[in-house]
């Protein structure tokens, strides 16, 4: 099995700290995935009030009773909070300060070009991935205006709908972080009670978990262990004890994951200036204002539905037709295929070829592997498995002169996933008890196109990623053809899609401080 | 057959843009049948157009210039048959989108003329021909690629897709057998599995390639001697060592002095051109050899003409010119011109925040991505200062000629998903033009460009206005990630009309059909070599 990095790093992917003032003005759910707290109530907000209510007010009211918590140490109860476009605007965010927000945010996950690229929409369907009726709730962005003075828009032909409206509309999103679901509930019963007074409705509530099993590793609904994975933020000035170097297999720019920060195309990111106490613009050398963005991100959030007898049954499927089911030995049917869409076994472990790969803490599996030397043609962990779409590390090298290369720039388009799962376990994942579960998917990160849009589309959905041909991802694609590494010759399977998207949306995951702007609204 | 790479610029009469986006238009939409809608998939076009592989046409819109028609064709073969097809099959739309364009002031307008008054008929195709531009540097990704053998490996390779199945029928048997087995059962539909393969580059065009970049940097390195030469002829040996002493002391002390990015320019690691240098101090040092080599007979010559020496006298007299003039080159010469470079880095404006129309981007926007390939049209104007505009013409020129020199498997530092670019200078040399058929996504493109081809990139664009701060030619530039990307969208026009004879095929699979094919035309192959062919199915 390949050598270990020869660099150590100072920190890790579950360790790193920021170092002050941004660790007392950036969420906690930016540095951590709160596992300590592995019970979250997520509550989706829609602002209803009336000409009389302030914009800032439910911001105000949830001082008193969820105060948003900062990433500068562990606390017990913890709240995070993402607000979007539409709901900063209907807050009362002036035009001109919007326009210093990212443009895919300000236009909305399900932005007619942006539905067709993530593979939700293409012209006037909705695709398999997604629920059937399509998704329950986003923020109901209106189509961008374009003033077409030339009036070539409206001439030219278009394929597809502009406007697409969920049945819910969701402005914001408050996260309740608690040891456990009776305090969760009963919190949340006071939250939501206090926010109606602000004219701010629950319009979906989700209790989601991190439930561990008994190694401490979370496992979603499929079973397998999630959350594995995650990029090592570097910044020397703004994370505690950050090394020479980032991490080599795993490290990312801090400012990828946090606005105002060199990201890892090199630039930092400046976000909306605002005077601080008053809406309107003034002087940006002006010492007295104040960066929105700073230490705030921005979170994607995609509401997966998860089919877990649907999934199994189709694994075990799959392998009865490729004649495997003798080689299943003594799991559950459909493992062997299973273990494959993830790319890692079910302890955890990425696949390699003839097993996995070594765990230099037998407590944990290992993360810091590439696949060039190990696994160049995928007869472990195949090529188009879900995490190494997710991730290519080094493996989209044809040549090892590109090895450095292809890993520096697969980890220029890295995030920190956050989601958590909603629904019971399910008895038997054999059988179909008809619940509702999946999985809240929500990542941090700072340029969503570069980020969470580029993976979505070119890795996961894109029928060409690598040399592979006509086939997406095994576990969120829409149900394609899936080529499983193997000698002489690679074996191939169809594959049904197994999660949908119920609901989703872009939202800013503002500081400390422009959480306290946003509440003198 | 080899691949070709044209362009053709009109400039558009403002008043007639919209009729012509409109002419456009209605070229895709009323052909785009088959898939719902997706631009670049036409199979009549493709039909009409055999040695088509690319086909663009585009209105350019700026504040700064009338708008400009930009044809683009990529295709196999002889141009003559090529533009007789295209007009036959859009010929009266072409002749109408001509009656948009301005009507040329040289000597093409009689026969502008003669096509676009009311009621003519005549064939616009001779007009395109004399507005033919051949570009000033060409990538192409599937290098010796003819269009047909791409479609015909295409379709052997699902064949053999097909017969592979779940590959439970393989299991059992080695990889050669299985071969074996999958030539026999496929020989008769592809009969051409019996011929060995072509050549993708021949032996003599390769020798080429090599030749004409060795003489222009002959042609380059031999004019910087001169001053050297000149020199050493008119003071003696002592004193010209103290002169050029003395003067590459001061120069290689302002150059150091600059030589670092300025503050908040700096990406990467600074000195990536010096370093780069040392590092290939061999290749350096056999260059010079070379250029010594070879300039020595000439200068020989010129010596026995000029100064009326024996010859035995002359090649002394011209070593040692070639001797100073080599010591001027390295030592004076080249840092003083990095010197004038990085005094204009240092001064030029670059644009923090060009504004992209918003009407134009949401066209552009709308007609990407729906195939996995996409069409990227650009113009920029060139900064006007001479020295920059020398390096945009010289360095495109040899970095094109490089490129086709040591790039044979469609690599661009380390992105391949080029199928075809090109660059051109329209307007007198004071614009340029850009045009690429990629993989993938625009953002996914531009994201290569910056994390994987920066340097080549920043050497090209470098000297256009308003391109991000550069360090040392290539340095910085368009690692500016965010700031490329910017930059680079507000110079694109959206692309009306778009074909691409291979719209699901990418740069790699069509190299990797073309291995399965090629292992497939073998008669034999050796247990490893078969493994590694049954590594691509
Ligand atoms: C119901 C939906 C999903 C399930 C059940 C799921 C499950 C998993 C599992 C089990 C892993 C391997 C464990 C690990 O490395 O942490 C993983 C990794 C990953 N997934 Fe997903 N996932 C889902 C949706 C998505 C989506 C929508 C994306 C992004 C577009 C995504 C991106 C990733 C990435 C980037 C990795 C990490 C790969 C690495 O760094 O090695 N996943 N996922």
């Amino acid at each position: 099995m390949g050598g270990r990095p020869v660099s150590y790093p100072a920190t890790s992917a579950d360790s790193w700290k920021l170092a002050e003032p941004h660790a007392s003005q950036a969420q906690g759910m930016i540095v951590s995935g709160y596992n300590h707290l592995p019970v979250s109530q997520t509550l989706f907000l829609e602002f209803d009030w009336d000409s009389s209510t302030s914009g800032g007010a439910w911001l105000k009211a949830l001082e008193g009773i969820a105060p948003v918590t900062a990433a500068d140490g562990k606390k017990d109860p913890s709240v995070g909070l993402g607000i979007t476009a539409t709901g900063l605007i209907k807050m009362g965010v002036e035009e001109s300060v919007m326009a210093g927000f990212s443009a895919p945010f300000l236009e909305g996950m399900f932005q007619v070009d942006r539905m067709r690229r993530l593979n939700d929409r293409v012209g006037t369907e909705w695709s398999s991935c997604v629920r059937e009726g399509g998704p329950l709730w986003s923020a109901n962005t209106p189509p961008p205006q374009v003033h077409d003075t030339s009036g070539l828009m409206s001439t030219l032909p278009r394929r597809d709908d502009t406007s697409i409206t969920t049945p819910i509309t969701v402005d914001a999103m408050l996260i309740l972080f608690c040891k456990d679901s009776r305090e969760g509930r009963t919190w949340s019963d006071r939250v939501t009670e206090v926010l109606a007074r602000c004219g701010v409705k629950v319009v979906r509530h989700r209790e989601t978990n991190l439930e561990f099993d008994k190694h401490d590793m979370v496992r979603e609904h499929f079973g397998f262990g999630d959350g594995l994975s995650q990029p090592i933020p570097w910044d020397p000035k703004a994370i505690e004890g950050a090394g020479r170097a980032p991490d080599h297999v795993n490290g990312i720019a801090l400012g990828d994951i946090l606005l105002g920060h060199v990201d890892g195309h090199h630039e930092t990111t400046v976000g909306p200036m605002v005077t601080r106490g008053s809406t309107h613009l003034d002087d940006p050398d002006d010492p007295d204002n104040l960066d929105l963005g700073l230490n705030g991100s921005y979170l994607v959030v995609r509401e997966l539905w998860q089919d877990v007898a649907g999934f199994w049954n189709n694994a075990a499927e799959v392998e009865r037709e490729l004649g495997l089911d003798s080689e299943a030995r003594k799991e559950r049917p459909g493992t062997w295929v299973a273990e494959r869409i993830i790319g890692r076994a079910m302890s955890g472990d990425v696949l390699r070829p003839g097993g996995v790969a070594d765990r230099y803490d037998p407590k944990a599996p290992a993360n810091d592997f590439l696949f060039f030397d190990d696994d160049f043609r995928g007869l472990g962990c195949p090529l188009g498995s879900h995490m190494r779409r997710g991730n290519p590390r080094d493996g989209l090298a044809t040549k090892a002169s590109q090895k450095d290369s292809l890993l520096a720039s697969s980890n220029r388009h890295r995030f920190l996933r956050r989601g958590r799962k909603f629904g019971p376990r399910i008895a038997d994942p054999m059988v179909d008890d008809g619940a509702e579960r999946g999985l809240i998917f929500l990542i941090v990160n700072a340029d969503i196109e570069r980020q969470f849009e580029f993976v979505q589309q070119v890795w996961m959905m894109s029928p060409s990623f690598g040399t592979l041909f006509d086939e997406t991802d095994p576990l969120i694609g829409p149900g394609s053809r899936f080529t499983i590494g193997a000698e002489p010759v690679r074996r191939r399977a169809d594959i049904a899609n197994f999660t949908k998207l119920a609901g989703g949306e872009y939202f800013f995951l503002p500081s400390l401080p422009a959480i306290k702007w946003l509440s003198e609204l | 057959m080899r691949l070709r790479t044209r362009s053709i610029a009109l400039e558009v009469r403002p008043s007639h843009k919209a009729k012509l986006v409109g002419i456009l238009v209605n070229l895709r939409g009323g052909r785009s049948r088959g898939r719902e809608g997706e631009p670049g998939y036409y199979p009549d076009v493709l039909a009409r157009l055999p040695t088509c592989h690319f086909l663009s046409l585009c209105v350019f819109e700026s504040a700064d210039y009338d708008p400009t028609l930009v044809i683009e064709a990529n295709y196999d073969g002889d141009s003559g048959p090529f533009w007789a097809c295209l007009q036959h099959l859009v010929g009266d739309e072409l002749r109408e989108a001509l009656r948009c364009c301005k009507r040329p002031l040289d000597h093409s307008g009689k026969l502008y003329d003669s096509i676009t008054e009311p009621g003519s008929r005549r064939d616009p195709a001779p007009f395109l021909e004399c507005h033919v531009m051949r570009p000033k540097a060409f990538f192409h990704g599937n290098r010796g690629m003819p269009r047909d053998r791409i479609l015909a490996e295409a379709s052997l390779a699902n064949a053999v897709q097909d017969r592979l199945g779940n590959g439970e029928a393989g299991r059992d048997k080695t990889a050669e057998e299985l071969r074996e087995g999958l030539r026999t059962e496929l020989m008769p539909k592809f009969p051409w599995l019996a011929e060995k393969p072509k050549p993708r580059i021949p032996l003599g065009e390769t020798a080429l390639d090599w030749l004409k970049l060795a003489a222009a940097l002959f042609l380059f390195l031999h004019l910087c001697l001169v001053p050297g030469a000149v020199i050493a002829g008119l003071i003696g040996d002592g004193k010209h060592a103290l002169l050029l002493g003395a003067a590459s002391v001061a120069m290689w002390a302002v150059f150091n002095k600059f030589r670092k990015p300025l503050e908040g320019v700096s990406t990467t690691r600074p000195g990536l051109l010096l370093s780069r240098l040392v590092s290939n101090a061999h290749i350096v040092l056999a260059v010079l050899a070379a250029l010594f080599l070879f300039s020595w007979p000439i200068v020989a010559a010129g010596n026995v003409l000029a100064l009326d020496l024996e010859w035995s006298a002359a090649w002394k007299n011209s070593a040692r010119q070639l001797g100073w003039g080599i010591g001027w080159l390295m030592l004076f010469i080249l840092p003083g011109l990095l010197v004038w470079m990085r005094y204009l880095e240092r001064h030029d404006s670059s644009q923090e925040a060009p504004q992209t129309d918003p009407v134009m981007l949401r066209q552009m926007v709308e007609l990407e991505d729906w195939i996995p390939q996409n069409h990227m049209a650009s113009v920029v104007s060139l900064r006007p200062n001479i020295p920059r505009r020398l390096v945009a013409y010289v360095g495109t020129l040899l970095i094109h000629l490089a490129l086709r020199a040591a790039v044979r498997d469609g690599y661009l530092g380390s992105m391949r998903t080029i199928h075809c670019a090109h660059w051109a200078f329209i307007n007198n040399g004071s614009r340029m033009l850009f045009l690429s058929n990629f993989d993938l996504s625009w953002e996914a493109y531009f994201d290569d460009f910056i994390e994987k081809a920066h340097e080549g990139v920043t050497a090209i664009w470098g000297g256009s206005v308003g391109f991000p701060p550069t360090t040392m030619l290539i340095e910085d530039g368009a690692a500016h990630g965010r700031a490329f990307k910017r930059w680079a969208r507000h110079s694109m026009s959206p692309t009306r009309f778009w074909v691409s004879a291979y719209p699901d095929l990418t740069v790699d699979q069509i190299e990797r059909n073309n291995r399965i094919a090629n292992g497939l035309c073998a008669r034999r192959l050796s247990p490893k070599a078969a493994n590694a062919w049954a590594g691509d199915l």
